[in-house]
């Protein structure tokens, strides 16, 4: 796999997918901070499923998937 | 198409998808949650099982010069075990309803144990890098798996 600038675009468009659901998740659901984002999310437990959740779903694949990305970078550099 | 890859291909789909799904509570709520990282520590022992030919000539051979990638592979993944094996035993001694309906007794405080509740969020961040890692390393078996159970149809 080449790292092309469409995949760097892809890259990209991810952080700031990862960055507006941190933001939307802290002003729909205002709670005293334990860390930030995501972490403040994960305290909330509520028996079942939440409307923002399939957002937040989604999120985790985004983040899944650029680790891998820059896991395969550096893989290819690497080894 | 062998049987067996089909079923380690879909196998290692749904823990992919079950790990999103796990990462983020209000997705599923927490009796599905719940429920779900039980189902997930199961698919995990299948998944090693299923791997284990690997597991076994890698222990092998870890020392053996030039295995610069299997080495970086091997302890990527037994690091990815190890954070799993905590982050489903911190669940349980947290669990507010699957443990408790299993074993007939009333859920403890949630907050009462913030340690185990710091383990397993912390942890649960740690899976979640490895698992982007673990399929990265293995990129290329994933991709050609795919190819054979859809090449086919």
């Amino acid at each position: 796999m080449k790292f092309t600038g469409r995949m760097l675009a892809i890259a990209v468009a991810a952080v700031l997918f990862v960055g507006l659901t941190e933001l939307c998740a802290g002003w729909i659901h205002p709670r005293p901070p334990v860390r930030f984002g995501r972490f403040r999310e994960r305290r909330r437990r509520a028996p079942w499923p939440q409307p923002f959740g399939v957002v937040r779903f989604a999120e985790e694949g985004v983040l899944i998937g650029l680790v891998t990305l820059a896991g395969r970078k550096v893989l290819r550099l690497r080894l | 198409m062998p049987s067996r890859l089909r079923v380690v291909f879909w196998l290692d789909v749904s823990l992919l998808l079950s790990v999103c799904a796990l990462e983020t509570v209000p997705f599923t709520g927490l009796v599905i949650h719940e429920w779900l990282g039980l189902a997930v520590a199961a698919m995990v022992v299948a998944h090693l099982l299923l791997s284990w030919t690997w597991i076994a000539s890698t222990t092998g051979r870890l020392m053996a010069a030039r295995a610069g990638r299997t080495r970086v592979n091997y302890f990527l993944n037994l690091t990815l075990f190890a954070c799993m094996t905590a982050v489903i035993f911190s669940g349980v001694l947290i669990s507010q309803e699957a443990i408790p309906a299993l074993t007939m007794r009333k859920a403890g405080e949630m907050d009462a144990d913030l340690r185990w509740t710091f383990v397993h969020d912390r942890l649960s961040d740690v899976v979640l890098i490895l698992a982007g890692l673990h399929l990265a390393i293995n990129w290329t078996w994933s991709v050609a798996a795919a190819r054979t159970v859809w090449g086919r149809r």
